[in-house]
């Protein structure tokens, strides 16, 4: 018995690699090298067009000393806070909206998807105009409709992240469509059997509808997580760090490092460090993701 | 006469909600098209009124010349080609090896499974910034620089952030599929084919979007690695003319238009990828 | 079944072929790679003269995107066009000390003659240099800063154009009486000078209006210390915050975003601004109902009567350190004609305008007598005439400066800026990090 279920077992794992060696070859042709280079020269002094020069761990014990350490931390996690939790609730229910079946509603899926397609540095100068304190459109609207004197957004140090953030959001289309193929997917008998049992709209949705899409919401977790922290684009084309670090970034603080102060040796250190950190924090999100529902058994 | 009642508030309730949630889906699509309106109307000022403070959202004078100037001197057509063979050769090859390693992970079993799952996920977590050097140095001894090559043939060995996507969705598809071809007797290979991919009709439409639109928009890619100025995409034809101060204002209704112009074809193809958005194939009990 | 896979596969290999290119028949010509940061018309008629004019030599010009980033790792792995723009703005220190460049010293001793120096303003030339030996050799005269000035203000505010030895008490006069509020609502909107927020500016009016540098001459020490300093940036402070003749940080944000926008010169809503002679550009995009631009030499400073020693930079030409002989001699043939006559001639009649004086003064013809209606009347000859001033330490800056401008200089001047911190607390805090920098660097 045991004889031929480890000749099944051996026959899964068999295929198993066979689907995931276009994977495997891509991996060691094109990023294996690389990463273990970034390594290496993260134990280097290295000004790019120079050849680099060994020094251990001293780019790692800088990174424990660098101030300006602190404040990309800072940055960088309370933008993730800001964003993550309210893309997720904002995606899931736009994409709930996107599902009904209104007339029209492919146009405005494509219009809620538009910026999602827009390119970072479009998107980042046509925002510029509208935070802008004294011209742009949303101080405009503060003033006229709510009376408030809108703040200097990406000029003032409290406002600038915020609005960074508010920027970041906008593109939330993109995972709007990741949770309405996830709506799309569900299959309608399973609502059509809640219906002979009698739920109505709310059971329906905690009982069906969210748990479906909780591997949705997963991904969106873990991709927030992944890619928040390595935001760059936005801050390198606005506000480029400032003002007064307001806005630095991890990832600009990164690029700053290797491309303009040519330290790539420390950058490449600051890298790894974000890779671990992001790692683990990953990871912990993996251990405790027993509320995703998979409808497959084997995991 | 209650009967009646009660389906005449049914349908009222039916049509109120249907008003609010256009209401609010015209709100949104207000403050989302923003900035899109503002580009749009830059794309057709004359250059002059383009740096008026404060900006005027209605041209003056509408100057679709602009457009065809754009067409001309930013050599629209040849990149667009340039643009399209490398978008659709990333579109085959994305579909083609993520979807593979997904059903690996999704539905295989293996000892190694995680681990290496764990490495795909790691792949994501180092910034770009510093492998771009040693990959750069890869494709220059491959001799692929200045091609398309390193724009495309990656696609083909798989991307981490596809490969976690589609194995979120391939786990949601019950395993009572796998198991029944099992027993008929199904090589792994064609429950992938005949099976998975069938069901996943969403999550894939929604990768083939992605990847469109990321290696249509992908500038640091082009950037890096071409060099020919024939060879420029869109997206790095048009970061060219803006990084010169002089070449970006004297062009700046040009470019609008040309953003305009790339920006397009992608709306176009989502409003019509959406028909394949429908509900999966919905199999009720379990056939042989 | 079979047929699907096989359409299948088909799709894969033609999507894969399209993605092969071709490698083009060797030619006898020589062909050389150019990279410029971005289009640019000047350079592209250059470019296009000089292959029209003789056979052996092909330049393919390269406009590219992020060049400081693209540059530096094509110089890393190898790749490096052969010839290539480079700049004080585009790392030229870094790159002429790292060894990436190659030594031009004996091409320009050999064609001495050629090239013919002798009405170059020297200093340009000491620039491209490092330890006696050229790295670079310039083509354009840049940084050259004089005040520009909207003249219709100037008339709508009832004031006279002020004369050539103007003082700079005069400015601070003028730059009052420029801000106003236009629309009434309590809010000024008209400025009488901007740009303050961001360091170079900063450095900039603090050369015109003191001749106060911030470093030494040979870029080893931070002039923290220094009273000329100290009164130079005392006076931008009080620029800001005592007569508040500039916009405030909320609303500058726009301007560094797109060419023009918010508080500009163009616009209509700002008085003055140092800037140099490519600021000729603005002038071909400003609406004349609201601007006409003109410009007026650097204020005298009150206290010697005489204009400050001033700032100058250069763009140049470079070859790659890793060129071959014979890529070497095209790409030296193609800057001597870069700086020709012939060159800048073929630049104006293609543009009908220079953005800067060319290094040979027999040249500025091409620059002071612009085709362009648009420049008529203004007084390009300023930019000409003050050369003698033109002194420039912060280009021979020994070590890079990006790191010691992003990290030390710019976040604290943020603070001087919104009024958190004065001009002494300043000097004090970033001198001694700024000298620290500038060691570590030299190392």
């Amino acid at each position: 018995m045991s004889y031929k279920r480890s000749d099944l077992m051996k026959h899964e794992n068999r295929w198993f690699f066979i689907f995931i060696l276009p994977w495997i070859i891509g991996f060691f042709s094109f990023q294996i090298g690389p990463m273990i280079y970034s390594f290496i020269m993260s134990l280097c002094n290295w000004e790019i067009i120079s050849p680099p020069k060994f020094i251990g761990l001293e780019n790692y014990k800088t990174f424990f000393t660098d101030p300006l350490i602190k404040q990309c931390f800072k940055v960088t996690f309370l933008f993730a806070l800001m964003t993550i939790p309210t893309g997720i609730v904002l995606g899931i229910l736009l994409a709930l909206l996107m599902n009904q079946p209104v007339k029209g509603i492919t146009i405005f899926r494509t219009i809620y998807y538009l910026p999602a397609v827009t390119s970072a540095v479009s998107a980042a100068i046509l925002w510029i105009f509208v935070f802008d304190p004294q011209y742009g459109i949303l101080n405009y609207l503060l003033k006229r409709y709510f009376n408030i004197q809108g703040p200097p957004w990406l000029g003032s140090e409290t406002w600038a992240l915020p609005a960074l953030a508010i920027m970041s959001l906008w593109g939330i289309g993109g995972s709007m469509i990741i949770y309405l193929a996830a709506l799309q997917s569900i299959p309608t008998q399973l609502y059509e059997a809640a219906e002979i049992d009698g739920a109505n709209s709310i059971q329906k949705f905690f009982g069906i509808t969210l748990p479906m899409l909780t591997p949705a919401i997963f991904f969106n977790l873990v991709m927030g997580i992944i890619g928040t922290l390595q935001t760059f684009t936005q801050a390198f084309v606005t506000t480029n760090g400032g003002p007064n670090n307001a806005t630095l970034f991890y990832a600009l603080y990164l690029y700053n490092n290797a491309f303009r102060y040519y330290r790539m040796g420390y950058a490449s250190a600051l890298a790894w460090m974000l890779l671990i950190i992001i790692f683990v924090i990953t990871r912990v999100v993996f251990r405790t993701s027993n509320w995703v529902y998979y409808e497959a058994e084997s995991r | 006469m209650k009967k009646f009642s009660f389906f005449e508030s049914q349908r009222r309730v039916k049509i109120f909600l249907s008003i609010i949630t256009y209401i609010i889906l015209i709100l949104g699509a207000g403050i989302v098209l923003l900035p899109f309106t503002w580009t749009f109307s830059t794309s057709l000022k004359p250059l002059e009124e383009a740096f008026k403070w404060p900006p005027s959202f209605i041209p003056s004078k509408f100057m679709w010349s602009n457009y065809s100037q754009a067409l001309e001197k930013l050599d629209m057509i040849r990149c667009t080609g340039n643009t399209l063979i490398v978008t659709f050769s990333v579109l085959v090859g994305t579909l083609f090896s993520n979807s593979l390693a997904a059903f690996g992970f999704a539905r295989l079993r293996s000892p190694w499974k995680d681990i290496i799952f764990s490495v795909v996920l790691a792949t994501m977590m180092l910034p770009y910034q510093v492998t771009l050097i040693p990959l750069y140095m890869i494709y220059r001894d491959l001799r692929w620089l200045d091609t398309f090559k390193p724009l495309t043939v990656p696609a083909y060995f798989g991307n981490a952030f596809y490969i976690f996507l589609l194995r979120q969705f391939f786990l949601g598809i019950p395993k009572e599929y796998d198991e029944a071809a099992l027993i008929d007797g199904c090589s792994y290979p064609r429950i992938y084919w005949n099976i998975i991919l069938p069901m996943a009709r969403p999550v894939l439409i929604t990768v083939a979007i992605f990847s469109f639109m990321g290696s249509w928009n992908d500038l640091m890619g082009p950037l890096i690695i071409l060099s020919s100025y024939e060879k420029h995409t869109l997206a790095l034809r048009l970061a060219v003319f803006r990084q010169d101060a002089f070449s970006y204002a004297l062009n700046f209704t040009i470019l609008a238009a040309g953003s305009i112009m790339m920006t397009l074809p992608l709306i176009i193809i989502f409003f019509f990828a959406q028909k394949y958005f429908i509900r999966g194939v919905v199999v009720s009990g379990l056939k042989g | 079944m079979l047929r699907k896979c096989l359409v299948g596969v088909l799709i894969l290999v033609l999507s894969i072929s399209t993605t092969l290119s071709f490698t083009p028949l060797a030619s006898a010509k020589i062909k050389i790679r150019y990279a410029h940061w971005g289009s640019n018309p000047w350079i592209e008629a250059r470019v296009k003269a000089f292959n029209a004019s003789q056979d052996e030599v092909e330049v393919v010009f390269e406009p590219m995107a992020e060049y400081t980033t693209k540059m530096i790792v094509q110089l890393s792995a190898g790749t490096a066009p052969t010839v290539f723009s480079t700049g004080i703005w585009a790392d030229l220190g870094t790159w002429m000390r790292k060894g990436v460049l190659k030594d031009l010293t004996p091409l320009i001793e050999r064609d001495k003659k050629e090239l013919d120096l002798s009405d170059v303003n020297p200093i340009l030339l000491k620039i491209c240099q490092v330890n006696k030996k050229y790295y670079a050799f310039p083509w354009e005269v840049c940084g050259v800063y004089s005040t520009w000035y909207n003249e219709l203000l100037f008339k709508k505010s009832g004031l006279a154009i002020p004369p050539d030895n103007w003082t700079l008490n005069d400015f601070i006069t003028y730059a009052q009486k420029l801000t106003k509020d236009v629309n009434g609502d309590g809010v000024p909107d008209q400025f009488g000078v901007s740009g303050l927020d961001a360091w170079w500016n900063v450095r900039t009016h603090a050369i015109a209006f003191k001749g106060a540098f911030m470093y030494n001459y040979d870029g080893t020490k931070f002039l923290g210390d220094s009273p000329k300093v100290k009164e130079a940036l005392g006076i931008i402070y009080d620029l800001i915050h005592k007569y508040k003749v500039t916009p405030t940080r909320s609303t500058m944000q726009a301007i560094a975003a797109t060419p023009g926008a918010g508080i500009a010169l163009e616009r209509g809503n700002l008085g003055m601004q140092i800037r140099d002679a490519a600021w000729t550009y603005f002038a071909t995009i400003a609406d004349p109902k609201v601007a006409q631009f003109n410009v007026l030499p650097p204020p005298v400073d009150p206290a010697t009567g005489k204009y400050s020693p001033q700032d100058i930079a250069m763009t140049s030409l470079s070859i790659s350190g890793s060129a071959s002989k014979e890529e070497t001699e095209a790409a030296w043939k193609f800057i001597k004609f870069f700086v020709s006559e012939a060159g800048t001639k073929a630049a104006y009649d293609a543009v009908g305008w220079l953005q800067r004086p060319p290094i040979h003064a027999k040249q500025n013809k091409y620059f002071l007598q612009p085709k362009e209606e648009k420049f008529k009347g203004i007084r390009l000859d300023l930019f000409t005439k003050l050369s003698y001033l033109y002194v420039c330490p912060e280009n021979f800056a020994a070590v890079n400066l990006a790191p010691i401008q992003g990290q030390v200089l710019q976040p604290n001047w943020d603070k001087v800026f919104d009024g958190k911190m004065s001009v002494e607390e300043f000097l004090k805090t970033v001198t001694p990090q700024v000298n620290k920098l500038i060691q570590e660097g030299l190392k």
